[in-house]
């Protein structure tokens, strides 16, 4: 049998109680939940609205004023709920909605490949040790010492062609997975000479079963932990890449490309900045607040701390 | 004056802005004396005569720094003669031209410009040392196949000075407008003696009415009054500040609100580059402030270009499908609204095409999206469109309109530094992309032949025929329009020949833009120039006494 290094007792379920309990995780778990849910079902919401993400209304801005979006607050109405972006009248709620998709699905995919790079290098550096060890733990030193953001963008801007999800995802993932792999190797490395992997051994298990079967399923807390604070950042890195121009191409929606158009008009249009910038924040606190949660739920001793 | 002028100014200002209001305020007399501040986002990239060739740093070179054999009158077309006794004199069926230089013109130092320090700058505008500034020295001089410059002791035999005050230039082939050709700043002298190279660029030695005193990149530069300039002999320049400071490395932005508010030293302040097109949303709505917004016309054509070297737009049919189905009203908007840009309808600006705009194929300003479909016969099109980052709100525009007539555009934006790189690369010259051009002196002359003539164009650091259009139909038009004596029946071929190439369409033609440039409150003079892209004229810049 393995034994779990949490608790004797019914884990899921102390897990979700012990979530559940504060209100800071009930408050991340609705916001994450509300945006997933957004995201899903951007189609059909763009649908009730009736404006494409894409879709140019000229009437909605005001030519003779340089495209300054018509009426109050950024041309809040019936018509375009949260107002219009200055020069082509694009319906900002539509691309919030759109936006959402790309960053939590370029942040997201980003989280599974940067995990699951670092959990398979790390459990192999930790457990086979030796040069096998020296050659991944080398590695990660080499990839965490460079300035990967701008790494990213020479990367990004060499190869202005390919598709930019998938460019966005393997940079940011290719980046981020020395971090866990460290945790990973050493957490490897402490849990290798426990008894249980020792009798393992002695039962004549292949390597590869003792790496997945014996030590992987007593270091998922960590790695459970990880990956929920590193959506966030790279929800943030997304926004970053964007922002500087090498993020998605356009016209598809990004919360940091508006950003960056709306620094130009803040002063004329405050609410085209703060509406990106009031759903990137929160969407960052949510994550980061759930994620802390999970990290105490699963981790009493971390939390006591 | 080029492409880069206007393409690079507009690209990182990563705007083009708009405004509203009069082409052109009413120049008061400039008040003698005070000190003018010209507020700049950017540093000066030549100041150097034989390497000035993107505005405003030329008009900067040409009005306040040294004098060229002739100029333009303030805020006017029309040609005076500046260092020369009248605009020269033609011979040979205008291949040789002939110009006397005035009495009394001094440098800096006191001593006299001789007719060899003009000779000297023109051959420096062949030295692969000295690059980036007009080439119409090579176009139009005989004999100077191979010339590198006279930095190795070599001169040029086609450009005699037979004593201190004359200069003579021998012409490949006649070239009617010469004397419009001898305003660029290559027509400007430097004495040999003062030569420096490259560093040439800091520290040019002056002809004007000012000299420069300090000058440290990037921040700061200090122009004070040359003493021996004299008001005399310069029809053009008033030179009523008695000193010119121009401050570098602002942002736009911090430009523009000091200029709105013009308190203190910004009332005597003006901008160097235009307005944003966010703070025009804060301008146009204040009178007071609005009234100081010079938005003349800036004589440029802004267009999106096709590659026609390969397919689909190889094709005529394919090009003006997407001509018509362009919505020239939303690319407007992204260029800064109907105050700011007027729809183009042809390559010549109205300015060339003899005061009115001509319009070659009538078109709804949303295009006509029916006329297109009908062009790609049921054919769908996927095309690459490159932009500078700072375009993108016009690429969309671009995107949008042509997603109507079925052609979807993917959309690469490049940084501004290697946009023309890309764009002047026929290897990687993108199916679309967009381009601009704006003429040297008021002559089509400096503008079709240098986008349309399938000869000029080169492998790498391609220019003017970015679309690689060949066609030797309009290459023996420029010819015989080129060959011709009188410049009037010259100016109405050029006007023909535009409907001609359009009807090709290697290149749509959206927009003729403004030059919104706002100006402190105690600024007197403040005139957009029609030659220079709208640009304001150092020359007549005045600040009234606080």
């Amino acid at each position: 049998m393995t034994a779990t290094v949490v608790t004797a007792s019914p884990p899921a379920r102390l897990v979700r109680r012990r979530l559940l309990g504060g209100s800071a995780a009930r408050f991340g778990l609705a916001v994450v939940t509300v945006l997933v849910l957004v995201a899903l079902a951007a189609p059909l919401l763009t649908q009730v609205n009736g404006w494409p993400p894409d879709a140019f209304d000229p009437a909605a801005i005001d030519q003779e004023l340089a495209g300054v979006p018509k009426g109050m607050l950024g041309g809040v109405s019936g018509e375009h709920w949260l107002g219009v972006e200055p020069v082509n009248g694009r319906d900002v709620f539509s691309r919030i909605v759109y936006g959402a998709r790309v960053s939590l699905l370029v942040s997201t995919l980003a989280t599974l490949v940067s995990v699951l790079l670092g959990t398979v290098f790390g459990l192999l550096a930790g457990y086979l040790g030796g040069w096998a060890d020296a050659v991944i733990s080398r590695t990660m030193d080499l990839l965490m010492s460079f300035p990967s953001l701008i790494f990213m963008i020479a990367l990004i801007s060499v190869m202005p062609d390919g598709d930019r999800m998938v460019l966005l995802v393997c940079v940011m993932g290719g980046f981020g997975w020395p971090y866990i792999g460290r945790i990973v190797r050493g957490q490897a490395i402490s849990v290798k000479h426990r008894e249980y992997v020792d009798a393992a051994r002695v039962g004549g298990a292949l390597n590869g079963v003792i790496v997945f079967r014996e030590i992987m399923p007593n270091i998922t807390a960590p790695i459970l932990v990880y990956a929920t604070l590193a959506v966030p950042a790279n929800i943030g890195t997304e926004a970053a890449l964007s922002f500087l121009g090498v993020g998605v191409r356009p016209p598809t929606a990004s919360w940091g490309q508006m950003i960056q158009e709306a620094m130009l008009w803040y002063e004329v249009d405050p609410m085209y900045l703060l509406i990106p910038g009031t759903c990137l924040f929160l969407t960052v606190l949510a994550f980061t607040l759930l994620g802390d949660a999970l990290r105490d739920a699963i981790d009493p001793k971390g939390a006591a701390q | 004056m080029t492409l880069r002028n206007v393409l690079t100014a507009g690209l990182l200002l990563g705007v083009a802005a708009c405004g509203g209001g009069k082409a052109a305020a009413p120049a008061p007399a400039a008040a003698g004396g005070g000190t003018l501040t010209i507020l700049s986002n950017q540093d000066f990239s030549h100041l150097d005569p034989a390497r000035n060739w993107t505005m405003p740093q030329m008009d900067f070179g040409i009005r306040l720094l040294y004098r060229t054999l002739t100029t333009f009158k303030a805020g006017s077309h029309e040609i005076v003669p500046d260092l020369a006794t009248d605009l020269g004199t033609a011979s040979e069926g205008g291949k040789v031209w002939t110009f006397t230089l005035k009495e009394g013109v001094k440098y800096e130092d006191g001593t006299p410009v001789v007719s060899k320090d003009i000779k000297y700058n023109v051959e420096r505008s062949f030295a692969p040392e000295l690059p980036g500034g007009p080439n119409y020295a090579q176009l139009y001089l005989a004999d100077a196949d191979g010339y590198k410059g006279p930095l190795k002791g070599r001169h040029l035999d086609s450009i005699e000075t037979p004593d201190d005050r004359t200069i003579v230039f021998r012409l490949k082939r006649p070239v009617a407008e010469f004397s419009s050709t001898v305003t660029l700043p290559t027509f400007a002298p430097v004495p040999a003696a003062k030569e420096t190279v490259a560093q040439y660029d800091n520290r040019p030695f002056s002809s004007g009415p000012y000299k420069i005193e300090r000058y440290d990149r990037g921040k700061e530069m200090v122009l004070v009054r040359n003493p021996h300039w004299s008001a005399a002999t310069d029809p053009v320049r008033k030179a009523a500040p008695d000193r010119i400071v121009v401050k570098q490395g602002l942002r736009q932005g911090v430009i523009d609100d000091r200029l709105i508010e013009s308190r203190g030293e910004d009332a005597t302040s003006i901008a160097y580059t235009d307005v944003s097109a966010a703070s025009l949303a804060k301008i146009l709505p204040r009178p007071d402030v609005k009234s100081r917004l010079v938005n003349a016309m800036s004589g440029c054509t802004d267009m999106i270009g096709f590659n026609t070297s390969k397919p689909p737009f190889d094709d005529v049919k394919t090009r003006q499908a997407v001509h018509f189905a362009l919505d020239k009203q939303a690319l407007q908007t992204a260029a800064g609204g109907p105050a700011m840009t007027s729809i183009a309808t042809s390559y010549l600006p109205p300015a060339l095409s003899g005061g009115t705009p001509q319009d070659v194929f009538r078109l709804p300003p949303g295009g006509d999206v029916e006329k297109a479909k009908a062009l790609l016969g049921g054919r769908t099109l996927n095309v690459r469109m490159t932009i500078s980052t700072g375009d993108k709100a016009l690429g969309e525009a671009v995107q949008a309109s042509l997603k109507r007539a079925g052609v979807e555009v993917v959309l690469t934006p490049v940084d501004p530094s290697v946009y023309y790189d890309t764009v002047g690369d026929t290897a990687k010259t993108p199916d679309l992309f967009t381009y601009g051009w704006c003429p040297d002196y008021p002559s089509g002359a400096t503008f079709l032949p240098l986008l349309f003539d399938g000869r000029t164009i080169v492998e790498k650091g391609n220019s003017g025929n970015v679309w690689q259009f060949k066609d030797e139909a309009v290459e023996k038009r420029i010819d015989e329009i080129q060959s011709m004596s009188d410049p009037k029946a010259a100016e109405a071929a050029w006007i023909d020949l535009d409907r001609q190439v359009m009807q090709s369409s290697p290149a749509v033609p959206y927009a003729w833009d403004r030059k919104p440039i706002l100006v402190g409150k105690g600024v007197s003079g403040a005139v957009g120039h029609p030659v220079w892209s709208g640009q304001l004229d150092f020359a007549v810049l005045g600040v009234k006494q606080q």
